[in-house]
Order: C-alpha cells, then structure tokens, then sequence
C-alpha cells in the first residue's frame, strides 16, 4: 500500500484526495504556489511544500519541480488531481520512470485513446456508438463536401487535437463549408500545434451523459453508472446529477458494457470518464476523460462507493474492491458547482476575501471546499469555490433538499453563482428532467435571476430607509449601514 | 386582482417561486411620467454585486429601468417585512433582521450597503505631463457647459451639465489646472468615454 502520498493538486481536489489517503492512512505531502500559502489543503496536508511564486506553468504545471518534490519528500505516490499536470502522458511517465506509483490511467492506455479522432475508431471498434462522421482527417475539400452532404447539415467541424470545449466549428449550410475548415485549421494550428480537422454530426440542443468506469491492473473493470451533466454555460458544467432522468436501467447496462468494453480494448487502468452525448434515444461517444472528474462525488453518493479511495487502492497494486453487480444506484444525487462568478454579469469572476460563511448541513448534504472564513480567493486560478452536493431518496427529494440546503448557505464578500442554482431548482423544467446543454438559454434563467435580484435591492434599501430613520436625500455620503451595530448596541435609533 | 398570503416562511417556497419564474417579467417604467427632480440615485452593493439605482423619495426604487413599489411593515417579534410590488397582484415578500450589525435576508446574512451616488468622472492622462482628459461617465446629452477655454477651474467645480437616463449629473473637476481644451458642444449627444474636456496643469504652462 502506498505509505507517503504527493498530491500535486490545489483547492477543493486537493482536499478531497487528502481526506480519502487519510482513511487509508497514507502520509499526506501538499504542494502550493505562494499564491496559495495560506490555502486550505496546505494545512490539512502532514507536509507542505511550496513550488514558488508564478504562473502555474512555474508551479502547479512543472513537471521537472513536482518531481523533484516527490523525490526530496521520499514519497512513494502521486496522485495528479485533475486539470494541472493530471492529463499530460509526459508528467504521467516521468512519475513512473522515477519509480512512483502513479494515481492515474497507464499511459499507454491514454495514448490508444489519443487524439478525437483516434479514440472515434477504437470506440466505434468496440461498437461504442459515435457520431455519423468522417475517420480520417480532412484531405481535400471534395471530401469535405461528400461527407457533409452524406452525414447532413448541421455539421461540427473539429480539430482532432482540441479540447476544453475550443476548436469547434457548427456549419449549417454547404455554403460555410470550406471557410469553416480554413478557420478551424488555422485555429488548431495556433492552439494545439496540429491543424487536422475532421467533420462530425451536430447533435442539436443534446445532453451530456457520461460514464464513470475504474479498471484495476489485473484486468478488472465495472462501470459505476451514468452521471448526466446537461446545466452548462459555455461548455462549463454548472450542475451535474446521477443517474439521469431519462437514461432507463436497460440503457445504463447497454452503454456501461460498451464502455466497459472500450477500456478493455486499451488496457485502461484506474478511473475513467466515457462522455457521450444523447439526443432521442442516442448515445453519440464524444471522449474519455482519463482521470478523476470534478463531478465524481455525485456517482459516490448514489452509490455509497469512495472513487478515490479506489483509486489509491487500485495505484498500490490492489484488486478492484468491487464487481459489477455491488455496484447498485440507491436514490439520486445532485452536485451544485459553487463558483466566485456573477451569473448576472456574463459570469465575470471575482476575487477577494470570503468575509462570512456558513455552510448548510442535514441528512444527505455535502460540502466539498478548500475555503474557509477569511480565506482570500486568489485571482490566479480557477473560480470553483466548493461543491454542493446533496443526497435524497429519488429525484424530487433531492431538488427540494438541494434547494433548502442552498437556501442556507452564506458566503459574503464575493459575488458568487448561487443565485443561478437556486432559480434553476425552482424551475419547472428542470423539475420535470428536460434538460439540455442550452437549458439557461432556452429557460431565460439569466433574465430571472436578474429580476430576483433586483428585487431584493429594493426590499432590502426601503426596509434600510425606514430601520434608520435616516432623513434622505443628501443627509449622508458615506454608508450608514457600517452604523447599524453600533445604533443597536447604544440603543439608539432603532 | 391576486394578493399573496402574510409572509409566514423565511424563504420563498420552491413552488411559489416556480409560480414567480413563469410570470412575465416586470415592465419597463416610462421615465417621462416620473417627477425627475425627485428621483435619487444610489449605489448598491448586495452579495458583492453592484448596481445603481433611482429612488423617488417615497415608495418607488427604478432599477435597470424598472419600477419596484414597497411597503415596509415591522413584526411584533423585530422582523421587518419587505413587501415588494412589480405590478397588479405581484407581491413579493422578503423577511429581513438587523442584529448586531449584521443583516439577515430570508434568514441569511448578506452583504449590503448603499450610498447617494458620486459622480463617477473618469479621466485619462495625456503622454503630456499634467494634462487630463474628463471623460463621460455615461451615454447622455450636454445640456450646458460652465467653463471656457483658458478658465482657471478647482477641484470640484462644476465643468459641464450631462443628462443622462432622465438624471441631471454634474460633471465636476477632480483636478486643478485650466481648461485647454473643449470637446463637445450644448445638445451634443455623447456616449460613453467619449472626451469631454481637457485640463492641464497650470505649472507646466
């Protein structure tokens, strides 16, 4: 087993890996850039070790330092996270050669997957299903315009090469065709280093269904069901659910078995992600996600199963703890994603330091976080502040326990996206599960949010105006709100 | 005409509030019908999101253009009930504490404050040492200028006269110098960051 654990990771993850090798007893190293000095994980970790000052591409993203770390700390592990260094096969082999044992796919594994295009021909190998599609990349534009035509409008155009939701183009009429491909190209070429493009199907207003799979190193594999993660701004999930509402038991048992045949055929180790989309009925294969997902804590609620702990288990040699049939859905779970950004204004992040905060609790209710109070919010990274997760007996419960439980949380000094989570839950169509990857934008979420807001404001400056009874206008320039206390306390005015 | 029940919850239950997202959303206000010298704005701050708002002086708060109307009640146990009104039988209630310095909304803490809004002059400095240009705040209408080229002005003096949404702003000098250069005329429509006035510094003249 391993006995000292790096984990080469900040916030939220961070914390989550730490907590999971303190069950198995590990020794737990953290690293942190002086950005994240006073950071949470630093402190919950045995050792921290700091990785300097700088970009992540100084710190967080440097191979050559993190490595060094795990030598000079004579850890035996390395657990990637995700994001950072968690799927870079270079980082993932330099962990091996220097003999660490690493949390994480085989590398090997991931380069079979490799690129969109490649992954494509071993799913559809193994009879995953995959979007109507070219299987080579783009040659000449005749190609171009006899596989559009075959597969029809709309088409996507993708870099083979791309990820995070960029190099992707719709094309709705012949008549865009070669622009689109020049562009893609051109895009490709300038973001990823390689400008190979093919054309896909463009599955309309789908939703996002993915499979959690883990394999260990002695050929075992289960899948852990689907999570459904349809609530997204800009191909950001904001809200993530297990199982989904219109995935039935026939199709989880049909699409984890593809999957789960899809990892065979490359010999996956450790935990995965298959994402498809799913439009009427369809499974289209989009990629594997070769690592842990920010998501995963709502497949452990449903089915009581730590994936982490399993990862560590699985990176220490271990045999995979479970077979498919214990791994059983019980109930339904939903993952808010708590993020310091204003939906209200085009999701602008925002900085600073987190003056109250109170977290809900109850039966059921999770609270995955690196903050804390005072805790103050680095520009530098990633705007993920913590992760509501709630539990409930079928989905109605755990939409309305959700929605209480958001009702209880405080985070002040900061403009964060609850608003947005607590208008989603109250609406009607996320209530009856017709979800899609544009429901904000075909459910006027936004506009709402705004009117709520707005609202409030008056409420709350017309109940000021009278608890003060402070003669307006001009009888004041600076805030008067600062006094409310001190009214009370002398007992005065109120 | 629909009249919700007295508050008896401290957060808006979730069918009510699924009733409230299906409604259609508040009108915009028609500025002209409002008595404008009245009207007052604010800067807001609630949950660390900004937003400016008009207040008439009595019951009615305009913002982004819409009217909310509200009516103020204090409980028997020290709560406050705001009852906000967007239109006919739209009645939204907010309970709200104050204790020990600390706001309660629904039953949370939040973060809120206000003041009377300053003029926010914005003003970017020439590659010449001492020269500032005042910019426009916001997209408006000059409606008079109070100073000519070569006017010796102090910080705080009035520069020009800027209606914008309805509002009068007076566009003051934040710096002290003399005006060298004038950029708009009266009636001239302007947008924002459009230049308004040039001042330099008179020690470098």
């Amino acid at each position: 087993m391993i006995e000292r654990l790096l984990i080469a990771n900040r916030g939220e993850i961070a914390v989550r890996i730490i907590r999971a090798a303190r069950t198995l007893e590990m020794e737990t190293v953290a690293v942190y850039s002086e950005q994240d000095r006073y950071g949470f994980h630093t402190r919950l970790a045995d050792h921290s070790v700091s990785l300097g000052s700088g970009p992540a591409i100084d710190n967080y993203l440097n191979i050559h330092k993190m490595i060094e770390v795990a030598k000079d700390q004579e850890v035996d592990a390395i657990h990637p996270g995700y994001g950072f260094l968690s799927e870079s096969t270079e980082f993932a082999k330099a962990v091996i050669n220097e003999g660490f044992k690493w949390v994480g796919p085989n590398p090997e594994a991931i380069s079979k997957l490799g690129d969109k295009l490649q992954s494509r021909k071993v799913a559809s190998k193994v009879g995953v299903p995959i979007t109507p599609g070219c299987e080579e990349a783009l040659d000449s534009n005749k190609d171009a315009l006899r596989i559009a035509r075959e597969i029809g409008y709309p088409v996507m155009i993708k870099a083979a090469y791309g990820g995070g939701g960029m190099g992707m183009q719709v094309v709705r009429s012949e008549d865009n065709l070669i622009r689109a491909i020049k562009n893609t190209k051109r895009q490709a070429k300038a973001a990823f280093g390689r400008s190979d493009v093919f054309i896909e199907k463009f599955v309309e207003k789908p939703r996002h269904i993915e499979i959690q799979f883990i394999a260990d190193k002695k050929g075992h594999i289960v899948h852990m069901g689907e999570r459904e993660c349809s609530i997204q701004r800009r191909n950001q999930k904001l809200i993530e659910e297990a199982p989904s509402p219109v995935i039935t038991d026939e199709m989880r048992e049909y699409i984890g078995n593809k999957v789960k045949e899809l990892g065979k055929s490359v010999g996956y180790v450790n935990a995965g992600t298959a994402e498809f989309l799913f439009k009427d009925g369809e499974f289209y294969f989009n990629e594997v996600n070769a690592r842990l997902q920010v998501e995963h804590p709502v497949t452990e609620m449903v089915t009581g199963k730590d994936i982490v702990i399993e990862q560590l288990k699985i990176a220490s040699d271990r045999r995979l703890s479970w077979k498919q049939e214990d791994i059983q859905m019980n109930g339904h779970a939903i993952e808010l994603r708590i993020n310091a950004e204003d939906p209200i204004s085009n999701f602008m992040p925002s900085f600073g330091k987190i003056k109250a905060l109170r977290i809900p609790g109850g039966m059921g209710v999770r609270f995955d976080t690196h903050i804390y109070e005072g805790y103050v919010i680095p520009s530098d990274y990633d705007s993920l502040l913590g992760k509501l997760i709630v539990w409930g007996e079928d989905r109605s419960q755990v939409i309305y326990r959700s929605y209480y439980a958001l009702s209880e949380f405080v985070l002040t000094g900061i403009a964060i996206n609850t608003p947005m989570h607590r208008v989603i839950l109250a609406n009607k169509q996320f209530h009856k599960g017709n979800l899609s990857t544009s429901f904000i934008e075909d459910n006027n979420i936004i506009p709402y949010i705004e009117e709520a807001f707005n609202r409030r404001v008056a409420g709350l400056f017309l109940a000021g105006l009278q608890t003060t009874k402070v003669v307006l206008p001009n009888e004041f320039t600076s805030s008067k709100w600062k006094q409310v206390g001190k009214y009370e306390n002398s007992g005065m005015l109120i | 005409m629909m009249v919700d029940e007295i508050l008896s919850s401290s957060v808006t239950p979730i069918k009510k509030s699924m009733r409230f997202q299906e409604r259609k959303p508040a009108k915009k206000v028609d500025m002209d019908n409002l008595d404008k010298n009245k009207l007052k704005s604010y800067d807001i701050t609630l949950n660390g999101r900004k937003v400016q708002i008009f207040y008439d002086g009595k019951d009615g708060v305009i913002i982004n253009g819409k009217l909310y109307r509200g009516k103020v009640s204090e409980s028997n146990n020290g709560y406050y009930i705001s009852e906000v009104i967007v239109g006919p039988g739209k009645k939204h209630q907010y309970r709200i504490e104050y204790h020990d310095g600390k706001i309660y909304l629904e039953g949370r803490e939040v973060e809120f404050d206000f003041q009377p809004s300053l003029p926010k002059l914005k003003r970017i400095k020439s590659s010449k040492h001492g020269t500032f240009t005042i910019l426009a705040p916001l997209p408006g209408v000059i409606t008079e200028i109070n100073v000519k080229v070569g006017d010796s002005v102090n910080i705080g003096d009035t520069l020009l006269t800027l209606e914008a949404m309805k509002m009068q702003n007076d566009i003051l000098a934040d710096y002290q110098g003399k005006i060298t250069k004038i950029f708009v005329k009266e009636r001239e429509q302007v947008i924002s960051n459009q230049k308004l006035v040039q001042i330099s510094s008179e020690n470098d003249n």
